[in-house]
C-alpha cells in the first residue's frame, strides 16, 4: 500500500466520527474494500434487521431531539388528583405515582439515555483510544497503562461506577464521568490490539522513513485503521451506557430522581408494580427496545465493515 | 508451566496495588469524615482529632496508604462501623451467596449460550440464527433488575411456585436453597447469555474461515466433526476470555440481582454500606471482589494454555 | 453539638428540652417522636382525664371482637418483613423504628400501656407515690426470670435506669426531677425527686427508646459500648435467638416466661408465646415485601404503601386493616436562618398550600383525611382553632404576602429524601404549588443521612417534608416541647404556653394552653401541616389474635398472635 495514497487525507481528523469521515472513506477504499467505496454501505442496506434497528434508533433520537413537540403534557408536572391512571386517550402511557403524564416523561427520558449513552461512547473513546494508542506505540509506556486499565477492569463495571458516584454525587454529568471512565479500559485495549497490529506494517514503516513524527502517524494510519472495530464497539458501549444508567437509577445511584429517565422511571414505578404496570413497563420497555436496536445496528455495522464475518 | 503461574502471580502485585490505589483514593475523596461518622455528629473537635490521630487519619496519604494496603494483603480490612464485627468476617459470611448465584449463573449462561452460539453460526443468516440472535440480543437488552421483577410476578406472585426473594443456606437445607436461587439465577445468568451467544457466534463465524476448517472439509470429514471438534474447539479461545469477563459482570450484576431478590451477599452489603457510610466494609468489598476478578483472569489465562496449544507460556 | 441545645441557654423549663444522645439527629427523635410516647397525661389515675386514644374513624375501623388469650395455637415461624436491617438490638443507644418492633418482643418495662392507652404496670407490681410528691416507690414482680435464667431484682432496674437515662431523651428529661434511685430490698425501688413528677410512670413505660429492663451483669460487662448479640437478654416472651446482619433476627419462644394474669389490654396483660420462633427479614424494597406476603413468604410488613391496598384486598390469603392516623404530614421550616426565618415568607408557604393534593400523592385517595388539629383526631386534644388558615390554597393570597417581604426570587431549598416516598412525593407536590405561587423552589434530594446532616447545618436548608407521629399527649412532640427540633421553632408565647401544658394538672386546663399552641403554630408558621394518614396493617390471614388485640402505633408484639395453618 503506497504512503502517496494517504498524502492527501484530511488532518484535522483526530477524532473521526462518520460524518467528519473523509479519513475513513479513504481508509475503506484503500484498506480493506474490495469494489466500492459504499459497498459496506450496500451490505448494510441488504440487512433488514440493522436497517430497521438503524430506523428505531434515529426514530428515538429524533423522539428526543424534539421533546418538547412530541410530548403532549410538562413531563415534570404534578397531578396527584390523575395518578396511577391506566393508559388512556389523554395518557396513552398511563400516570406515574404523582400523576404525572408516563408518555412525556418517556419522551424527555429518551433525551438522558441517549445523552448517557453518546457522552459515555464519546468519553470512553477519547480516553480509550489516546492510552490505546499510546500504550500500543510506545513500549515503555505500555506495561504501565495497561496495569492501570488491568486495574480498572479488575472492578465488575456497575461497582466501580457505584463507587465513583458514591464519591461525586448524584447528577447526570457524574453518572456520563463514572461511566465513561468504566468503559474505557475496553476501547484502551482494543485499540492498544489495532495499533499492535498496525505499527509494524509497511505503510507504517515507510511514513516513519520519510520523517513522518509519531503523533500524525498514530492519528493518521493507526488510529484511521482502529475505526471499524472502534464504531461497532461504540454502538455496544452506548447501549450498556443506557443499560448502567438504568441500573445505576436502580440502585439510588443514578442521576436526580426528579429527572426523567428511563432508569429510575422503572425503578420508580417499580413499587407500584402490581397495581400500576405502565409506569414501568413503558419506559422499561423502550429502554429495552432503544439497546435492542443499538446492539442490532453494532451487529449490523459489524458485518458490513469487517469483512471477514461477511458470509459467502 | 508452574514458571508461567508463577509469573503470572507476581503480575498480581501491581494489579492488585492499582486497584487498592483506585479504592482508597475513590473512598478518600467521598465526603464525610471517618471520624465524624463513627463519633456521631455532635462529637467535639478535640475527640474528633484524637479519634484521628489513633486511626492514623491525620497522617500524609501515602502513609495511610501503605498501611491500610498492607493491612488489606493480610486480608485485614479493619472493623466495621455499623455492622460492629470486623470486616472480613462480615465478608465471609456473604460469600456463599454471591458465589453460588455466580457459578450457577455463569453455568446456565455457558449452557445456553454455547448451543445457540455454535447453532446460530452453523446456519448463519437464516431464519433460526436471526430468531436466536434476536432473543439473545433481547436477553442483553432486558436490565437485569427489570426482568428479575417479572419474574418475581410471574412465578411468585401469579403461579406461586417460587418464593419471591430470600435465602437459604446449602448446607442447611439444599432443596430451599435452590428453590430461593432459581429466579435470581435465570435473571441473571439470561442476560450474560444473550453477550456469550452472540460472541460463540461470531467467533464460529471467524474460524469457519480458517484454512484449517477448510482443510478438514476438503478432507471429507462430517460437518459435525469439523463444527464439534475443529471449530468449537478453536472458538473456545477468545470465549474462554469473555466467560472470565462476563463473571465479572455478573459479580457485578449479583449487587443488582441480590437487591431485587433480597439475597444477603457481598454486592448487597456494599450497596447498604455506601448509605450506611460503613467506609471499611466499602473497601473491602471492593477490593475483594476485584482479587477475586483478577485471580478468574489469571485462572483463565492458565486454560488458556490448555485449550491453545499455539499458546506458549515462555512467551509474552 | 450546638450551643442552642443547652437547655439553660433557652431559659425554658427543662422538661421542654430534649436533649439528643449522641448520635441522634433530631429529625430521628422527630420520628420517633421525642419522649417516645404515650402518656404523660395518661398516667393512670394520677391525671384526672386521659389523653388515651379513643378508637379510630368509624369507617375506618370495623368493630373487632378481642379475643382471650389462651386459644391459640402452638407452633411455627412468623416472618416478619422489616424495612432495613436495625443497628442492633440495644434499645437504650439506638432510637430506630425496626428495633422498637424487634425490641419489645424480647424485652420488657416497667409500666406499659393498655388498649385505652393508660400507663398501667408491667415488670413493676404497681407504684407508690408519697404524699409529698417526692417519692415514687416501685415495687417489682416476683420471680421473673430473664432469658439467662437469674431472677430480675431491683440491682438489674437500677443499671438498666443508670445506662439508658444519660443517652435517652426520657431519661433526660426525668434527670432535672430526679435526686436518686436507690434499691429499698431486692424487689422494691425508689425514685426520690426534688420535684413531683406525675408522669414518672409515662416515661419509664414500653415505648421508642424506652427503658427495656437487662441483667446488671450484661450492662456491667458492656459498658458505654452497644449490646452484642450475647447481650440481648430480657424478660419477654421470646428470646433473642441469633442474627445476621441483612439476613435475620431470629426469636424463640422463651419457655420459663413469667407471665401476668391479667387479661392481654393493648401492650399491657397476659403475654403467651405461641410462636415457635419469629424470623424478622431485612426486606429494603416494597415491591419485594408485598410480593414476599402475596406468596407467603412473609407474615407481617413493617410498612406497606397504601397504594398497595388495592392489588392486596381480594387476597385471601392476605388480611389489610386500616388503622387510624399514625402521623400527619408537616412542611418543616427553618425558622432561625435563612429565607424562612422571615415570618411573612413562612405564612406565604402556608398560604400556597392545599393540602388534598399532598395527602393524594403521598398516601394516595382514601387513605388520608385533611384536619387542622395539630393533635391526631382521636385524641381528646383534637381543635379546630385557627382551621382557617390550614389548607389555605391561596397562590394569590401567597403573592401578596411575598410582595410585602419583598421576596426577591431566592431559590428556596426543599430538601427531601426518597428513602421515605411519602416524604418525599409530598415535596414535589409542594414544590410545585409553591412555584405557582411565585416562589423558586429548589428540591435537593438524598439519602436520609445526607439530609440530617444538611438540616443540622443551619445555612443548608430552608424547607422540608417530613410527619410527625402519633403521640398522645402535646408535651410529647419534640417540635411543640422543645425549642431544638427541626426548624428550631421558638418564641415567648410558645413556650409559655408548653410551659402551661407541662405544669397544669387539670385537663381543661391543658386543653387551653393546647388551643393556645395551635393558634401560635398557625399565626407564627413555622411548619405547615398536612393531612392525616391512616396507619395500614398488612399481615397473612395465617396470623391470628393479632389485629384489634395489640396496638399498632408504638409497633405491633407478636405475643398472644399464631399461626393457623389450613
Amino acid at each position: 500500500m503506497a504512503v502517496t495514497e494517504f498524502r492527501g487525507v484530511a488532518n484535522h481528523a483526530a477524532v473521526a466520527t462518520p460524518d467528519r469521515g473523509r479519513g475513513w472513506r479513504r481508509w475503506r477504499l484503500s484498506a480493506i474494500t474490495p469494489a466500492s467505496r459504499y459497498y459496506w454501505l450496500r451490505l448494510l442496506l441488504q440487512n433488514p434487521a440493522a436497517l430497521a434497528s438503524l430506523g428505531l434508533v434515529l426514530l428515538i433520537f429524533l423522539m428526543a431531539v424534539l421533546a418538547p413537540i412530541v410530548a403532549p403534557h410538562e413531563p415534570n408536572f404534578v397531578d396527584p388528583a390523575v395518578r396511577l391512571q391506566a393508559p388512556s386517550a389523554d395518557h396513552v402511557f398511563g400516570t406515574d405515582d404523582l400523576g404525572r403524564d408516563v408518555f412525556s416523561r418517556v419522551v424527555y427520558g429518551a433525551r438522558i439515555s441517549l445523552l448517557v449513552g453518546v457522552s459515555v461512547m464519546v468519553g470512553a473513546t477519547v480516553m480509550g483510544s489516546l492510552i490505546g494508542l499510546v500504550a500500543g506505540f510506545y513500549r515503555r509506556l505500555d506495561t504501565l497503562l495497561m496495569r492501570v486499565m488491568d486495574g480498572l477492569e479488575a472492578f465488575p463495571s456497575i461497582l466501580l461506577a457505584i463507587a465513583i458516584m458514591a464519591t461525586l454525587g448524584p447528577a447526570t454529568r457524574n453518572v456520563i464521568v463514572a461511566l465513561s471512565v468504566v468503559y474505557t479500559p475496553n476501547i484502551a485495549r482494543l485499540v492498544r490490539g489495532t495499533t499492535l497490529m498496525n505499527k509494524h506494517q509497511p505503510y507504517v514503516e515507510s511514513a516513519r522513513a520519510i520523517g513522518m513524527r509519531d503523533f500524525p502517524i498514530m492519528r493518521r494510519y493507526i488510529f484511521m485503521n482502529s475505526l471499524s472495530p472502534l464504531i461497532v464497539q461504540g454502538t455496544f458501549v452506548v447501549a450498556f451506557g443506557i443499560l448502567a444508567e438504568a441500573s445505576l437509577s436502580f440502585l439510588g445511584a443514578g442521576v436526580p430522581p426528579e429527572t426523567p429517565t428511563w432508569g429510575s422511571m422503572v425503578s420508580s414505578g417499580q413499587p407500584r408494580l402490581q397495581q400500576a404496570w405502565w409506569v414501568s413497563v413503558f419506559p422499561g420497555a423502550l429502554l429495552v427496545a432503544t439497546v435492542l436496536a443499538t446492539n442490532l445496528s453494532g451487529d449490523g455495522l459489524r458485518d458490513a465493515l469487517d469483512p471477514r464475518t461477511r458470509k459467502r | 508451566m508452574i514458571a508461567f503461574i508463577v509469573r503470572r502471580l507476581l503480575l498480581l502485585f501491581p494489579v492488585l496495588l492499582i486497584v487498592g490505589v483506585i479504592v482508597f483514593t475513590l473512598v478518600h475523596l467521598t465526603p464525610g469524615d471517618p471520624a465524624s461518622v463513627m463519633l456521631g455528629r455532635d462529637a467535639t473537635t478535640e475527640q474528633k482529632d484524637a479519634l484521628r490521630e489513633q486511626l492514623g487519619l491525620d497522617e500524609p496519604f501515602h502513609v495511610q496508604f501503605v498501611q491500610w494496603f498492607g493491612d488489606a494483603l493480610r486480608l485485614d480490612f479493619g472493623d466495621s462501623l455499623f455492622i460492629g464485627k470486623p470486616v472480613t468476617e462480615a465478608l465471609l459470611e456473604r460469600v456463599q451467596p454471591t458465589g453460588l448465584l455466580t457459578l450457577y449463573s455463569l453455568t446456565l449462561s455457558i449452557l445456553i449460550a454455547i448451543p445457540a452460539g455454535v447453532i446460530a453460526a452453523v446456519r448463519a443468516n437464516s431464519l433460526p440464527d436471526r430468531l436466536l440472535m434476536v432473543v439473545s440480543i433481547g436477553g442483553a437488552a432486558i436490565p437485569s433488575f427489570f426482568f428479575g421483577i417479572l419474574l418475581i410476578l410471574l412465578f411468585a406472585v401469579v403461579l406461586g411456585w417460587l418464593p419471591s426473594g430470600g435465602y437459604a443456606d446449602i448446607g442447611d437445607d439444599p432443596v430451599q436453597h435452590l428453590r430461593y436461587m432459581l429466579l435470581p439465577t435465570i435473571a441473571l445468568g439470561f442476560s450474560a447469555a444473550g453477550l456469550l451467544a452472540r460472541l460463540v457466534r461470531s467467533t464460529m463465524l471467524d474460524v469457519f474461515n480458517e484454512d484449517y476448517v477448510r482443510t478438514a472439509y476438503a478432507k471429507g470429514l462430517l460437518r459435525r466433526r469439523v463444527v464439534l471438534g475443529h471449530a468449537l474447539r478453536n472458538a473456545m479461545i477468545p470465549v474462554l476470555t469473555v466467560i472470565g469477563i462476563s463473571l465479572a459482570g455478573m459479580l457485578g450484576g449479583a449487587v443488582v440481582i441480590e437487591t431485587v431478590f433480597n439475597i444477603p451477599g457481598m454486592g448487597r452489603l456494599l450497596v447498604q454500606s455506601v448509605t450506611r457510610r460503613d467506609f471499611p466494609v466499602v473497601q473491602g468489598a471492593v477490593m475483594t471482589v476485584a482479587a477475586i476478578q483478577v485471580l478468574v483472569m489469571l485462572l483463565v489465562d492458565v486454560l488458556y494454555v490448555y485449550v491453545d496449544p499455539r499458546v506458549r507460556y515462555g512467551g509474552d | 453539638m450546638s450551643q442552642r441545645q443547652r437547655p439553660d441557654e433557652r431559659g425554658t423549663t427543662p422538661f421542654t428540652e430534649f436533649i439528643r444522645p449522641p448520635g441522634v439527629s433530631r429529625r430521628a427523635l422527630v420520628r420517633a417522636g421525642v419522649a417516645g410516647a404515650a402518656g404523660i397525661a395518661a398516667a393512670g389515675t394520677l391525671v384526672p382525664r386521659g389523653a388515651g386514644a379513643k378508637p379510630g374513624p368509624a369507617s375506618a375501623r370495623p368493630a373487632l371482637l378481642r379475643q382471650e388469650a389462651g386459644q391459640g395455637q402452638p407452633g411455627g415461624t412468623l416472618r416478619v418483613a422489616t424495612t432495613g436491617q436495625p443497628a442492633g438490638l440495644d434499645m437504650h443507644l439506638v432510637n430506630q423504628r425496626t428495633i422498637t418492633l424487634i425490641g419489645w418482643n424480647m424485652y420488657e418495662a416497667l409500666f406499659t400501656f393498655d388498649a385505652d392507652y393508660a400507663t398501667v404496670p408491667m415488670l413493676a407490681e404497681g407504684i407508690t407515690v408519697g404524699a409529698d410528691g417526692l417519692t415514687a416507690t416501685i415495687a417489682l414482680r416476683q420471680g421473673v426470670p430473664f432469658h439467662n435464667g437469674a431472677e430480675m431484682v431491683a440491682a438489674d432496674v437500677i443499671a438498666s435506669y443508670n445506662r439508658w437515662a444519660p443517652v435517652s431523651s426520657l431519661g433526660l428529661a426525668i434527670a432535672p426531677f430526679l435526686n436518686e434511685v436507690v434499691e429499698v430490698d431486692p424487689y422494691t425501688v425508689e425514685f426520690r425527686l426534688k420535684n413531683p413528677l406525675a408522669t414518672l410512670p409515662s416515661l419509664l413505660a414500653r415505648q421508642a427508646q424506652g427503658l427495656s429492663i437487662h441483667p446488671k451483669s450484661v450492662l456491667d460487662a458492656a459498658g458505654v459500648n452497644p449490646l452484642t448479640d450475647e447481650g440481648y437478654i430480657g424478660t419477654g416472651p421470646y428470646r433473642f435467638v441469633e442474627r445476621q446482619t441483612d439476613r435475620f433476627t431470629r426469636l424463640g419462644r422463651f419457655e420459663e416466661y413469667a407471665s401476668l394474669e391479667t387479661a392481654p389490654s393493648g401492650y399491657a396483660g397476659a403475654k403467651a408465646a405461641y410462636l415457635d420462633e419469629i424470623e424478622f427479614i431485612p426486606v429494603p424494597d416494597e415491591a419485594a415485601r408485598v410480593a414476599g406476603l402475596q406468596s407467603g413468604e412473609y407474615d407481617y410488613l413493617e410498612e406497606i404503601i397504601p397504594d398497595q391496598i388495592e392489588v392486596l384486598q381480594d387476597n385471601p390469603d392476605v388480611t389489610i386493616e386500616i388503622l387510624p392516623p399514625r402521623s400527619y404530614g408537616v412542611v418543616i421550616m427553618n425558622t432561625v436562618a435563612g429565607l424562612m426565618s422571615n415570618v411573612t415568607i413562612r405564612q406565604a408557604v402556608q398560604a400556597a398550600i392545599a393540602v388534598e393534593p399532598t395527602g393524594q400523592a403521598s398516601h394516595g385517595e382514601g387513605y388520608f383525611e385533611p384536619g387542622p388539629g395539630i393533635m391526631m383526631p382521636q385524641t381528646a386534644w383534637n381543635s379546630d382553632v385557627s382551621a382557617e388558615l390550614y389548607n389555605q390554597n391561596n397562590p394569590e393570597k401567597a403573592r401578596q404576602l411575598l410582595e410585602t417581604a419583598g421576596y426577591d426570587g431566592t431559590p428556596v431549598r426543599l430538601l427531601a429524601t426518597q428513602e421515605d416516598l411519602g416524604d418525599y412525593n409530598a415535596a414535589v407536590v409542594v414544590q410545585q404549588q409553591l412555584e405557582a405561587a411565585g416562589f423558586a423552589v429548589e428540591l435537593e434530594v438524598s439519602d436520609e443521612a445526607t439530609l440530617e446532616e444538611n438540616i443540622e447545618d443551619d445555612e443548608r436548608w430552608d424547607m422540608t417534608t417530613n410527619a410527625y407521629v402519633f403521640r398522645p399527649d402535646p408535651v410529647l412532640i419534640a417540635a411543640f416541647a422543645s425549642c431544638a427540633a427541626d426548624g428550631q421553632w421558638c418564641s415567648p408565647e410558645k413556650v409559655a404556653a408548653v410551659e402551661r401544658l407541662q405544669t397544669e394538672s387539670d385537663f381543661e386546663a391543658r386543653y387551653a394552653a393546647l388551643e393556645e399552641l395551635q393558634r401560635l403554630w398557625y399565626e407564627q408558621a413555622p411548619a405547615v401541616k398536612l393531612v392525616n394518614n391512616y396507619g395500614v396493617a398488612a399481615l397473612s390471614s395465617r396470623v391470628q389474635g393479632l389485629l384489634g388485640q395489640t396496638h399498632f402505633e408504638i409497633e405491633p408484639e407478636f405475643a398472644n398472635c399464631w399461626i393457623e395453618e389450613g
